[in-house]
């Protein structure tokens, strides 16, 4: 114990403000994080895979077997490919353009917070609202936009500049495609434009302009200096809102629940289906472990990205 | 020899894991506390939907709600836990199916009728309890009997509501409603010409097949699932039953007689706003809709202007629709709990007072003949029409426990036909090929 003692003290020796117990085993501090995440993570994960694996219903007693027969029908399945195709659209248009609307409002509301006018801080906040609504309010928000007769929003505005006031926004399978991907792109640009705004503010103000002096336009000095200094930012937000987006099923489900037939399927929504109204837990969990193994690629992706980056640094 | 920090007295690494682990006790005590134990004696979890709880939307059924309560623990000296599940039905079965399969189920606590199946395993018998209340099981309509005990041979559930599902017309429109698909389509293509179109769910939601498909498979003489659970559909006739109900179905929307956004619509309710602005001349619906639209149509009398006929079928006869509902179920271990819990539930909602004054508050249909014809019970213009309706055409959903995927399956089917993304044929076979 003694011995103990001393060694400790002799690599940090106490300060003024004393030394606090157990400094020298960070494992004691991590442990009660280590035990929850365990808890509410890894156990969970386990069990989702494990189950995945099996024919299980939501049923806890009801009997079960384990095989990989879940994952057979699953991929061999022409209504999974489907729901994968459809989820990669999604989530391609949704990310795309949440990027480029979030970074052109980001840069409007940072020039004309440079230039001192009035309203960039309301802007800001009005856009971040759209972020801080529920998935399902969202839905319901825009199934009141999309609905179908005079008496639908965008339908009636439509009516009233004489394009006609019966537009078919969810019942025609093609057009529902479209119409989920811009209630997302509506909801998911309020997080995109902060993120780019927060990375606005780290541009160096002298060197953009040095390069303004040194005759650069608006374009090449958004090339040469803006947009190196915004790439980590882009990383980070292009990963959050793509696992964001291959997450998103509530607002699917308020605005089109899938439908019409299979023309809005996205995953998370099928896992919802299968886990909640079907409750096949075993194809609900073969299907999470996809959805799971997807994002993991969009995670590596994003630290490999990072890691070469520090390491060129 | 006490240790002592160079900062004074201090907790050592000992004495702080000891007060984690008591703080992780105490919590894991709490937790558990959450379950059963934190009930006090003489008193049960009694659980309902948001409409027939306290949280119900009008203040009459919270009147009647809180009445009976005070009325039950006054003459008991029991004490009733109010739960409320959530609005997404789905969700709250597979929750309180889970809950019940482990044994964590609220005392007593509505069940959706044709989810019963699934449950009856963990629902304790009931059957004592409605003997003690004078209810024969012979007083229900026969198909909620079947409902009711689920195949275990004894009362597992209480049914305490119903619906049936009509066709409601307008009387100056349509003078003599039509009976066959043929005769729809004639009088639908009329009406159309003169912007009064049929509306009726066709999205993917049980209400939609329920209201669309079932009806028009069941008048062919087909059935949902076989004996054995497998899809009824699978081989012919009746996989030409429900190909041909989805192509008429198609037909309304490809004719004109139906607009083709009813590919959007996710429950019965979805029709009113058409019906109001006067934009339609028939619907398919619930029989919940004639009293709330009596009440939503302003400058009009609805039960006078609108009628209510059986759903056209494809011959003309041989009508059918679905009837929906709700049970109550007893999951307690506890035979005292179950008695007390049964007990309140019957005096409230399933005796013939209670179902006659809880059906009239909530513009329910009651489930047995008798009730109808009780002083405390007021339906609406109506009434007659449902009551026939129960008695000649009215049918559940099987209950098996494949039922659910079959339907999901189909309601798939159903939306991606009124849609026209798909061909009735090719729909089928989609749906099939989904069922596993």
């Amino acid at each position: 114990m003694t011995a103990t003692t001393t060694r400790s003290a002799d690599r940090a020796p106490a300060t003024g403000a004393g030394r606090i117990a157990g400094a020298s085993r960070p494992w004691l501090w991590m442990l009660p994080l280590a035990l929850v995440l365990l808890l509410i993570f890894v156990y969970p994960l386990i069990e989702v895979v494990r189950l995945s694996f099996t024919d299980a219903s939501l049923v806890g007693d009801e009997p079960y077997s384990y095989g990989t027969d879940t994952y057979r029908s699953i991929i061999g399945g022409q209504d999974f490919a489907e729901t994968l195709q459809i989820t990669f659209l999604f989530v391609l248009f949704s990310v795309v353009f949440q990027l480029l609307l979030g970074l052109l409002i980001a840069m409007l509301v940072d020039a004309a917070k440079r230039r001192g006018l009035r309203g960039a801080l309301l802007t800001r906040t009005v856009v971040l609202t759209a972020w801080a609504i529920p998935g399902v309010v969202v839905g319901v928000i825009w199934v009141l936009l999309y609905q179908e007769s005079s008496s639908g929003i965008l339908n009636h505005l439509s009516g009233l500049l004489g394009l006609g006031s019966e537009h078919a926004f969810v019942s025609d399978p093609d057009n529902a495609l479209v119409s989920i991907i811009v209630a997302n792109i509506w909801k998911g640009t309020a997080l995109s434009m902060i993120l780019m705004y927060a990375g606005l503010q780290t541009v160096p103000r002298d060197l953009l302009e040095a390069v303004r002096i040194d005759g650069a336009g608006p374009l090449q000095s958004f090339r040469t200096v803006t947009f190196p200094a915004l790439l980590p930012l882009i990383t980070v937000n292009l990963v959050t809102i793509t696992v964001e987006t291959f997450n998103t099923f509530d607002m699917v489900m308020a605005l089109t629940g899938g439908g019409p037939g299979t023309a809005t399927q996205v995953l998370a929504l099928s896992v919802y289906d299968q886990m909640f109204t079907q409750l096949s837990l075993g194809r609900g969990a073969a299907m999470s472990v996809v959805l799971l193994l997807i994002n993991t690629v969009m995670i590596g992706i994003y630290f490999r990205h990072t890691f070469r980056r520090e390491a060129r640094a | 020899m006490r240790r002592v920090s160079p900062a004074g007295p201090t907790l050592n690494r000992r004495r702080m894991l000891g007060l984690a682990a008591a703080a992780g006790a105490a919590g894991a005590a709490g937790l558990a506390g959450c379950g059963r134990n934190t009930v006090p004696p003489k008193s049960f979890r009694w659980q309902a939907i948001p409409t027939s709880s306290l949280q119900a939307p009008t203040q009459d059924r919270v009147s009647y709600l809180r009445t009976r309560l005070r009325e039950y623990e006054r003459a008991t000296g029991w004490h009733v836990i109010p739960e409320v599940m959530s609005e997404d039905i789905d969700a709250s079965m597979a929750k309180l199916l889970l809950q019940a399969s482990q044994g964590r189920a609220p005392d007593i606590s509505m069940v959706d009728s044709y989810v019963f199946g699934r449950f009856a395993r963990y629902a304790k018998n009931l059957g004592p309890a409605l003997e003690a209340a004078g209810l024969p099981l012979d007083g229900w309509f026969p198909q909620f009997r079947d409902v009711m005990t689920a195949e275990t041979g004894q009362v597992r559930a209480l049914q305490f509501n119903t619906d049936v599902r009509v066709l409601y017309y307008r009387k100056d429109l349509v003078p003599k409603p039509p009976a066959s698909w043929d005769e729809l389509l004639h009088v639908g293509k009329r009406t159309a010409a003169k912007g009064k179109y049929l509306f009726f769910p066709a999205s993917r939601s049980e209400g939609s097949v329920n209201t669309a498909l079932w009806p028009q498979y069941w008048s062919q003489g087909g059935r949902i699932l076989n004996p054995d659970g497998t899809p009824g559909f699978a081989a012919e006739p009746n996989r030409r039953a429900m190909i041909d109900s989805l192509a008429y179905l198609r037909r309304l929307v490809t004719e004109g007689v139906a607009p083709r956004r009813i590919a959007t619509f996710l429950g019965e309710d979805e029709s009113n706003p058409d019906v109001i602005a006067g934009r339609a001349a028939m619907f398919i619906g619930g029989s919940w809709q004639g009293a709330d639209l009596q009440e939503l149509v302003e400058h009009e009398d609805f039960g006078e202007n609108w009628g209510a006929a059986p759903i056209p079928s494809r011959s003309g006869d041989n009508h059918t629709c679905v009837a929906g509902g709700w049970t109550w179920a007893a999951f307690a271990e506890d035979p005292e709990l179950v008695e007390q819990g049964t007990k309140f539930v019957i005096d409230s909602y399933v005796d013939d007072e209670g179902m006659a004054r809880w059906c009239t508050l909530g513009g329910y249909l009651p489930t047995r003949e008798a009730v109808y014809d009780h002083p405390a019970y007021r339906g609406d213009a109506f009434t007659e029409v449902f009551r026939e309706h129960l008695a000649r055409y009215a049918r559940v959903r099987p209950l098996h426990r494949e039922y659910q995927q079959v339907s999901s399956a189909m309601q798939v089917a159903l939306s991606s036909v009124t849609s026209l993304s798909e061909e009735p044929e090719a729909a089928v076979d989609s749906a099939l090929a989904q069922i596993v």
